[in-house]
This record gives structure tokens, sequence and C-alpha cells, in this order.
């Protein structure tokens, strides 16, 4: 039934596997690695990976599931592959300065944010559900550990407890949804299962045992990129865990539960189109209104991107409901542009860290731009990207999907997006002022970050600029990464 | 005849799956689910999947359980003392959401079963070679994906169980 041939194309998923199993020994042999051969091996298996995916993807890349239909190699799985890699890529870049600082191990650090990039990789390839579950599974356990890292402070211990329970019970209901939905059509093939729910969908009465079903499935979905009212976990664990970590979840981790949540409900869930549309209408709705109102009484940085990227959730959701072409390109371009400019925002934080979580509060980040102007310039660009303003990524990435809302005929939805933006520009500017008019207490300026870091940092900061000047040429990789629509 | 089996070990099964989460010391939590898996089994068995149901018995009430058992008694771990944190309104809001949850699965019952029409389990489906054929075939990617989630929990377990040094500078 399996042509041996096509795990030829598993090659990329299967070498950061190894690569992530070859760091666990090295940092388990002796004394164990130190932090910088480490974080380079990490980063030269992610190049080679990107370059393994560019290959399969040359070699056999279709809209076609293979290996008995658990595994697709679509243009969307490509986009998505390499935006993942190189959000792990800037992961690993910046975290050297709390594992070196708190002489934590480096060895299995690096190989689990492998590992969970590994189970990212199947996860946007996965063309059956329980192939998806278990690569979300993959994803999910090494990032309870990573979460509880910093294993000295009771802070990253609770938010990797939090993460794990909560987590462990929304996979519990994503599971639930799941065999509910195979107890009513016998498949967990992505395909068929569109085929047979739209069968039984159009003799008329809806079956009760599909609609828990899916809505089972979607709920644990919307758990897993942290839209409200399904968010609780999130302020916790993103304040608690290392912050390194924190823009792994935010980032990588967001962008691969995106990926999954718009193939079930695109190519799984067609046949029920207008319930979701509904449903997701309502949760955008929620976690844009409550993400940014609670953002705005926060002191705390951390906790304020926390709920921040509980509200860019509910944007990106309105790109999901629209279930249009331009929707569905206006969400990948998002989610590039939303990854590049979070990294470098959790990045800036990172550098204004010391002792593990001083430094997080609003007033910390006072007269910053006296201090050290290149951090200041940076944290205002993407400040203002989150914002949405011109002329930055975060400008185009919202306007495409109010746009394709409102095309699609959902007015009602934008028109609350773009309410909700004109808040988030109270809370975001709050770090402007401190940084530009407060005058600072502390005046000595700041020694100057690692390289990794700052490079880092500007590259994400060019990166989100870029996007605001010359969106075209990501716009037409976005268009030509499209999946079939519902 | 069948009926009466099978209402046994699914009253069985329901009632001690009540006392798992209801007692307070956790080493009778833990006899109680041995009870409500071999009950599981009981129903596998009666479903026409013999296999599954000697899975059950090796590997959950077998396996797993005992380990369970172990970490408890190693642990020492006393009656669980009331946290506190539980407060009114957090009670109420589990009993709704129960009861709402109840509440469709219980319509989800009583509503015509509306589905896929699935063949009777028989021995081709569920004897050791054809399920060993399928798991290496059919669902090979699958099996080698829970190998690799497998090896992620056991680093896992050993990141979470190594010691903590007490000074920064110490490796941890």
């Amino acid at each position: 039934m399996i042509d041996p041939t096509e795990f030829w194309l598993l090659a990329p998923e299967i070498f950061l596997a190894v690569a992530a199993m070859l760091l666990l020994v090295a940092g388990s042999i002796g004394r164990g690695v130190r932090n910088r051969p480490a974080a380079a091996v990490a980063l030269l298996s992610l190049v080679a990976t990107a370059l393994l995916v560019l290959w399969a993807y040359g070699k056999g890349g279709s809209s076609e599931a293979f290996l008995a239909g658990m595994f697709v190699l679509d243009s969307y799985a490509l986009f998505l592959k390499l935006l993942l890699l190189i959000a792990t890529g800037l992961t690993v870049t910046i975290s050297g300065r709390f594992l070196e600082e708190g002489g934590y191990r480096p060895g299995e650090y690096y190989s689990l944010i492998l590992f969970a990039a590994t189970g990212m990789l199947f996860m946007v390839s996965g063309y059956s559900l329980l192939s998806i579950w278990i690569s979300l599974e993959l994803m999910a356990l090494s990032s309870y550990i990573l979460a509880g890292y910093f294993k000295r402070e009771r802070k990253s211990n609770e938010a990797a407890l939090k993460y794990f329970i909560l987590g462990a019970l929304s996979s519990g209901v994503l599971l639930y949804g799941i065999s509910l939905l195979y107890g009513a059509t016998g498949t967990v093939h992505v395909g068929e299962l569109a085929a047979r729910l739209g069968d039984l969908v159009s003799t008329g009465e809806q079956p009760i045992l599909i609609a828990v079903g899916w809505l089972l499935l979607a709920i644990g979905l919307y758990f897993k990129v942290a839209a409200a009212p399904f968010h609780v976990w999130t302020p916790d664990v993103y304040v608690g865990a290392p912050t390194p970590v924190t823009a792994f979840l935010a980032s990588a981790s967001k962008i691969a539960s995106f990926a999954i949540l718009i193939r079930i409900l695109f190519e799984a869930l067609p046949a029920l189109k207008a319930d979701w549309q509904l449903i997701t209408a309502l949760v955008a709705c929620i976690s844009m209104i409550w993400g940014n109102l609670a953002a705005l009484t926060q002191d705390n940085v951390k906790r304020m991107l926390a709920y921040s990227s509980i509200g860019h959730a509910g944007y990106i959701l309105i790109g999901v409901l629209c279930a249009s072409e331009e929707g569905l390109w206006a969400v990948l371009f998002y989610l590039l542009a939303y990854a590049f400019i979070t990294l470098g925002a959790f990045g800036t934080v990172i550098i204004l860290e010391q002792r593990e979580y001083a430094g997080e509060t609003y007033s910390d980040y006072a007269g910053l731009a006296r201090r050290s102007p290149f951090l200041a310039a940076s944290m205002l660009v993407f400040m203002v990207a989150l914002t949405g303003i011109p002329p930055t990524g975060g400008f185009f990435g919202k306007f495409y999907l109010f746009a394709a809302a409102v095309e699609a005929g959902w007015i009602w939805v934008a028109l609350v997006g773009v309410l909700t933006s004109a808040i988030s520009l109270f809370f975001y500017f709050g770090i402007v002022v401190q940084m530009y008019l407060k005058p600072s207490e502390d005046t000595t300026p700041r020694p100057m970050p690692a390289v990794g870091l700052a490079s880092t940092i500007a590259i994400c900061a060019i990166v989100t600029v870029l996007l605001g000047l010359v969106p075209g040429p990501l716009v037409e990789l976005a268009k030509a990464s499209l999946i079939p629509l519902p | 005849m069948e009926i009466v089996v099978f209402l046994l070990f699914a009253l069985l099964a329901l009632a001690s799956a009540v006392v798992v989460v209801s007692h307070r010391n956790p080493v009778y939590s833990v006899m109680s689910l041995v009870v409500t898996l071999l009950s599981l089994a009981a129903l596998f068995v009666l479903l026409g999947a013999p296999l599954l149901a000697a899975l059950q018995v090796l590997v959950y009430t077998g396996a797993i359980l005992v380990l369970f058992l172990f970490v408890i008694m190693l642990l020492n771990v006393g009656r669980e003392t009331p946290s506190g944190g539980t407060g009114r309104g957090q009670k109420i809001g589990a009993l709704v959401t129960a009861a709402a949850f109840g509440l469709v699965v219980i319509s989800l019952l009583w509503g015509r079963f509306v589905g896929i029409e699935m063949p009777a389990l028989t021995v081709e489906y569920v004897a050791l070679k054809p399920l060993a054929r399928t798991l290496l075939s059919k669902y090979l990617l699958v099996f080698e994906m829970a190998g690799l989630l497998l090896l992620a929990a056991v680093i896992a377990a050993t990141v979470l169980a190594r010691k903590v040094g007490k000074s920064r500078g110490e490796t941890v």
C-alpha cells in the first residue's frame, strides 16, 4: 500500500529529528555542550532542513496526499514549512542569553526546540486527522517542557504546569471531536472525511454526532491558537515561560496551529462552511475585543504582548472565516509579518530583562531612546507594526485581512477589527511614550547586546519595514500557496 | 444475555470512574481506575475485539496503573487535602458546564444515529497479524511519529526530573 520510495520526501522531517537526537546525545556526554556550538549546530540543521524542504518539494510536491493519504506536500505546506523554519531559527538566535546567564543546559534546550519544529513540519503536511493530532502533540509536549525550562523560577514552573494541564485538556477535547467525526463517517482522512460529510449533510438533517464532533474539534483548535474565550492559559504561560520560549510560542507555535486550523476547516469540513464561518466570526470578535481591552490594563510588557497575541489571533481568524482566496493569502501574509514582529518585540524584551523577570514593566522602558537609540528605534518599529500603521508589514497585513472581510461580506467583523486596532494604539504607544518622552532614572548607557541577539532584532525590524514598503513579492508568494477553498 | 453482560460492565465502568474522581485517597482512586479499565476491556470483548481487550489489560491495568501505584507509594502521597482554591463560583461553573455537556451527549444518544454504515468487526480486522499489517503499512507514518513522540516524552521527563542546582552559576 505504501511505496517505500515515498519516504524520501520525508527527508526534511527525518533530518531534523535526527539532528535533534544528535544534539541531545552531544549534550549528555561529559559536561555537555556549550551554548554557542549547540546554537550553531541547531541553526545549521535548520538551514539544511530548509534546503531539504525545497529539494523534496521539487522532487514530489503536489496536492495529492501520499504515504497512505497521511502526508501532503503542497505549496501551502511548503510556504508554512519555510516560515516555521525561519521562526525557529530566529528563536535559536535569541535564546543564548538566558541559557548562559542562568546556567541552563543548552543541549536539551535546542534539542527540544528542534523536536517541536519537527512536529510543526509534520503538522502543516498532515492530511489525516490522526497524523495531524500526533504531530500536534509532539510540538505541544516539547513546548510544555520549554515553558518550564527556568527550573529555579516558580513562575516558570507555574507556566509549565498550567500549559501542560490546559494543553492536555484541549488535546483531549480535540481528540474527542475527532473520534465523534470518525464515528459518523468512518474515516480520518481529510479528503474522504470531506466527501462523506458532504453526503451526510446533503441528505438534509445534520446528525447531531457531526455537529458535536466538529464543534469540539474546532474548540480544541481555537484553544491551540489562543483565541478568546479559549485563551485563559495564554497570559500566565507567556509571562512565566523564558522569554525566548514565549517568542517561540507566540510565533512558530501559533503559525503551525493556524496552519492545521485552516487545513481542517477548509479541506475536511467544507460541507459545514456556513456553521464554522459563524462560530469563527464570533470567536474572532471576542478575541479582538477581549485581547485588546485586557492589554490596556497591563503594566507588564510580556503580559501586554500576551493579550495582544490573543487580539492578533482574532485578526487572523477574520481571514480564515472569509473562506475566500483573498482571505487565505491575507492570512499567510499576516502570519509571516506577525512572526517577524513578535520575534523582534520579544527579542527587545530579552535585552531589557535583568535577573530573569525584572525589567519587564512599562516604567523600565523610560528614557530608553537616550540610553540605547537602536533598541528604542526597533521597539518603535515593532509597536507601530503591531498597531497596524504604515509603513510597516503590520499595516498591509491588517489592511488585506479587513479588505478580504469586506469583500466577502463580513463588514461587521472588519468594523470590530478596525475599532479594536484603534484601541490598541493606546497600549502599544504607552511603551513608545515611555521610551521617547519620559526621563530615565537610570542614565547609564546600556552595554551593547550580544551580536546574535542584536542582529536578530535588526533583521526583524528591517523585514517589518520592508514588508510595509514592498509587500508585492510576498503577496505573490502567498497567492501561489493556497489550498482548495471550501 | 449479551445485554446483561453489557449493562453490568458499563455500569461498573461508570461507577468506578465516579469513584476515581471523587475519592480523596489516591490509592483508592488508582484501584478504582483498575476496575474501570478492566470493565472497558470486557466491553471490548463484547464488541468483538479480544486483542484490544488483552492489550488494555496488559498495558493499562498491567503496566501503567501499577506504575501509578508505585509512584504514589514511593512519594508517600497522603489523602488529598482540600486546597481552598476552588471557590463557590468555580464549583457552580463546573456543574453548569458538566450539565450542559451531559445534555448534549444525552441528546446525541436520543437522536437518531445517522452516520456511515460500518461493517462489524471480524477476525480479519482484529487478529494480531492483520492488525500488525495495517499498523505497519497504512498507518506506518503515524506509527513512526508516535515513536518520536514517546522519545520527546522521555526527554521531557528527564529534563523535569533532573536535580536543580541552587546557585545560578551551577549547570542545571
